[in-house]
């Protein structure tokens, strides 16, 4: 035997030993290793302990009602912004539990409608429909008994910044709910040569970037409220504006949903339903000679001949769905 | 390759997570400054805005998934002011150009008010935003985006009520590349998100569990600092239910047949919480020590509880000294402080508005309990708490709107950006955006 | 050659969807056809907010130009058959659910057995 060999036989067997002999004082994890464990910490470690010790200890453990933020490096009266080197983006407010409650009544109760609630409290169009939607949802889960995530909710609330609404005094709006898309058609810097004394308005504006944009009085969400305040800027008393607001809304709504109902009666006139064991089929009636000139246009049905398949092509993004029905 | 950690100290990676490190992370990251103190390339800038961006925004979607997502037209709006427009038609913009009478703009820096920037730039990875795991985490219902992504693929979430989502390309559940549509609804299992958002509980077989380290580690000391509050709170529901047992003991002396049964029930129900709490939670000795001694010291209690001539004021008494010994002198909250006073105090003592406000505070404390229960088989610490390092990230944008109660959102509208504000949420400057941006505009 | 009412597969694997075509009889399946007189879904689906459980297929169809191809001449395949019968263009040809009635055998045959 080369004495190499056995020296190596005679430290492992030293290094077992070892092991074996202090199980009570070696931690348990670092039992067969036979080198200590680094007592120093690195030093980016070493910093962060600190942190967490003095800076960060106030994030460990939320108390209060108050959103508590990473303080900002610029200034100090920026508490609404949850990251430091990004000033625009602000934690917006959320609604509390009671302004929710007090939306769904409004709505379903008071039978109110969802612009004119969108008008009085200062709430987007599209939130306080999903307000009713959603409450509707909790009220079925607790109809059916189905347990509700309460601490999580109150945890959370608690967290954020929230708006609370009164419903019997004027509150201050939630957020903007007049806000203009900004169309493409407009964004297009062009030179439209007209007399100085021509009368330049926002109409004309609109027709200029395009025949058949309307002009931002019409894109709005709440057209009826520019009227309302037309109206008051006229002369009309306050109170009779605003009842012509909520006879306005009414009345677009009333409106939209006559067309959704004749939408689904034009639809189900050409539809013709057989029912069997297994499935009902529906055979709906269709033009196959509106083809077009070249028997490609859009409003042909089925896969077209000739085309190509744009779903791997950017842009025609088809293969993902646009709903889920 | 030694693969990097997700939450590093030493290259530093801001992430999509609730993660204390990432919240350290944050709190010390600086302004890149892109371009600003080396020689870099337009190329390379834009290659390291790229990088650093994309550690943040879905780092678990493939590159070549997110540039087919991208977009370059950003979606933005602008407030208009009911007033203005019914007092001005559009002409005021143009009267009096040409006749000297129209003030011209003034882009010094004063006028040039940073407020009054519409960021575009922040706009990027809009479209990230859309899809289905990034808004759930968004929605705060998982405290990572790679949470949510699991919740996904596990069909924890629904889309407009449906686990399955039937497309003309058949996918099974609603999968987390799935790119929300303005009015869709999702929905996340309350108990995955009561998981995700809560403190987590430590196994016993836990390698971050104290028994051996607990000299030389301070994670492990202070997980064992955790537990030691966590069974401090749980005794102190001991004692909330101890409350709540008060009235039927104290009301027992003046009607004449004493009816024991409920005490002596409510003494059973405490002992068995006592054994599970030893049995389950990793308590440190001295708090095992003491829920020993309370259980051995209940036992008696009970059967003189059964004994017909028992006075129910001197059990509820004892009972309450036991359970002020198993206190174990930590600081208690009010709940323990309240039950201790009720408890100990006899009823004659008590006013009337005092009795009020004690039985109000007792429903509350009921409802509670009710809504928030110890219940060992859930995979986190009961009663319910948030996780540590939660609240700095508490955010929900404009463009959800989310219902806690049912961990349920709606997905309004697109992210815009108006005036002084972009809705995405992004660690980093405008600069480092605007270099990504750049960057996917594929003109290199 | 022949005419026939058939269906062209489209759409992807495991997710196959049908144009309802006029075609000749000898030309390849997916071949530019005379004319797609509609198209056929045959995946079941549910309604919206639908938890009966009960499906249904979607099927759109120009009834007035399949009646046309028909009364020239041209010849449905089975499938396509059982399409047209739902809506009444065609006699159902299979799956007569109706009680079968024994077809009348002629005066002259019952006599015949019975003499001698």
């Amino acid at each position: 035997m080369p004495p190499a060999a056995a020296s190596s036989i005679i430290r492992a067997g030293a290094g077992t030993a070892r092991c074996v002999a202090q199980p009570s004082q070696v931690p348990v994890v670092a039992s067969f290793s036979t080198t200590a464990s680094r007592p120093k910490f690195t030093k980016a470690r070493r910093l962060f302990r600190a942190w967490e010790r003095a800076d960060g200890r106030v994030f460990r453990r939320h108390a209060g009602e108050k959103p508590s933020y990473l303080p900002s490096r610029r200034r100090e009266d920026d508490t609404d912004k949850p990251f430091p080197l990004n000033p625009y983006f602000k934690s917006a407010r959320v609604l509390d539990e009671r302004a929710r409650e007090v939306v769904w009544e409004k709505i379903m109760r008071d039978g109110e409608t969802i612009k004119a609630v969108s008008a009085e409290f200062g709430i987007d169009i599209r939130r306080v429909a999903a307000i009713v939607r959603l409450k509707e949802v909790e009220k079925d889960w607790i109809a059916k008994n189905k347990p509700l995530a309460k601490p999580y909710a109150k945890a959370v609330l608690s967290m954020l910044p929230t708006h609370r609404i009164n419903p019997n005094q004027s509150n201050e709006p939630f957020e903007a709910i007049n806000e203009l898309h900004v169309h493409p058609y407009t964004m297009q810097q062009i030179f439209w040569p007209t007399s100085e004394s021509r009368h330049f308005t926002r109409e004309d504006a609109a027709e200029a970037f395009h025949p058949t944009l309307l002009s931002a009085d019409k894109r709005v969400p709440h057209p009826e409220l520019i009227q309302m305040e037309r109206e008051v800027e006229q002369g009309r008393p306050l109170w009779d504006a605003s009842e012509r607001f909520k006879q306005a809304v009414m009345e677009s709504e009333r409106r939209a949903a006559e067309k959704q109902v004749a939408k689904t009666i034009h639809e189900e006139k050409k539809t013709t339903r057989v029912n069997t064991e297994r499935f009902e089929f529906r055979f709906k009636q269709f033009n196959s000679e509106n083809v077009g000139l070249k028997g490609r246009s859009r409003s042909v049905v089925g896969w077209r001949y000739g085309t190509p398949h744009d779903d791997r092509s950017k842009g025609h993004q088809i293969k993902i769905p646009t709903s889920v029905p | 390759m030694k693969p990097r950690r997700f939450h590093g100290l030493q290259r530093p990676k801001l992430r999509q997570s609730w993660n204390k490190y990432n919240l350290y992370n944050i709190a010390r990251a600086r302004d890149p400054r892109i371009g600003t103190d080396d020689i870099a390339t337009f190329f390379q800038q834009k290659w390291r805005a790229k990088g650093l961006l994309r550690t943040y925004h879905g780092e678990h979607i493939v590159e070549r998934k997110w540039e087919r997502m991208f977009n370059r037209r950003l979606l933005s709006v602008v407030d208009m002011d009911t007033k203005y427009m019914a007092q001005n038609d559009g002409s005021e913009l143009a009267a009096g150009r040409g006749s000297g009478t129209d003030q011209p703009p003034r882009w010094d820096r004063k006028s040039a008010n940073p407020r009054s920037v519409t960021p575009y730039m922040q706009m990027t990875f809009a479209p990230m935003e859309r899809r289905l795991d990034i808004a759930v985490f968004r929605a705060m219902f998982a405290s990572s985006a790679r949470q949510a992504r699991q919740f996904c693929v596990h069909g924890a979430v629904k889309v407009n009520g449906k686990v399955r989502i039937l497309t003309r390309y058949y996918r099974q559940v609603p999968y987390p590349a799935y790119r929300l549509n303005p009015g869709d609804m999702f929905q996340v299992d309350p108990e995955r998100v009561l998981y995700a958002t809560g403190l987590p509980k430590l196994s016993p077989k836990d390698p971050k569990q104290p028994s051996t380290l607990a000299g030389e580690d301070e994670v492990a000391e202070e997980a064992l600092e955790e537990e030691a509050e966590s069974a401090t709170e749980e005794e102190s529901e001991v004692q909330a239910a101890k409350a709540e047992q008060d009235p039927d003991t104290t009301d027992a002396p003046e009607a004449a047949p004493v009816n024991m049964k409920p005490t002596r029930k409510q003494i059973q129900d405490l002992t068995a919480q006592a054994k599970a709490i030893l049995s389950e939670k990793p308590l440190s000795p001295a708090q095992k020590k003491g829920l020993r001694k309370f259980i051995q010291n209940a036992k008696p209690l009970l059967s003189r509880a059964g004994r017909p001539n028992a006075s129910p004021t001197e059990i509820t008494d004892e009972l309450s000294t036991l359970v002020a010994e198993l206190d174990l002198g930590v600081g208690g909250d009010d709940k323990a402080s309240s039950g201790g006073a009720v408890s100990s105090d006899p009823m004659a003592s008590l006013s009337d508005s005092e009795l009020k406000s004690l039985e109000e505070r007792m429903e509350e404390l009921m409802d509670e309990e009710e809504d928030n229960p110890h219940d060992p088989s859930k995979p986190y610490v009961t009663p319910w708490r948030p996780r540590n390092y939660m609240a700095p990230f508490a955010f929900i944008p404009q463009y959800l709107e989310v219902h806690q109660n049912i961990c349920s959102a709606v997905y309004l509208r697109h992210p815009v950006v108006r005036k002084g504000a972009a809705e995405v949420p992004t660690p980093y400057p405008i600069g480092t955006s605007q270099l990504a941006f750049n960057w996917y505009l594929r003109r290199r | 050659m022949v005419v026939k009412i058939r269906l062209a597969r489209f759409g992807r694997k495991n997710s196959p969807f049908y144009n309802v075509v006029v075609a000749h009889a000898r030309t390849a399946r997916n071949s530019k056809p005379l004319e797609v007189i509609g198209t056929y879904d045959p995946i079941p689906r549910a309604d919206p907010y639908d938890d009966s459980g009960r499906l249904h297929k979607d099927i759109k169809l120009d009834a007035i130009r399949a009646r046309y191809w028909i009364g020239v001449g041209a010849q449905p395949t089975d499938t396509v058959w059982r399409l047209l019968s739902m809506l009444g263009i065609m006699e159902p040809k299979y799956r007569n659910t109706e009680p079968r009635i024994p077809p009348v055998l002629p005066r002259e045959a019952l006599p015949q057995q019975n003499s001698p």
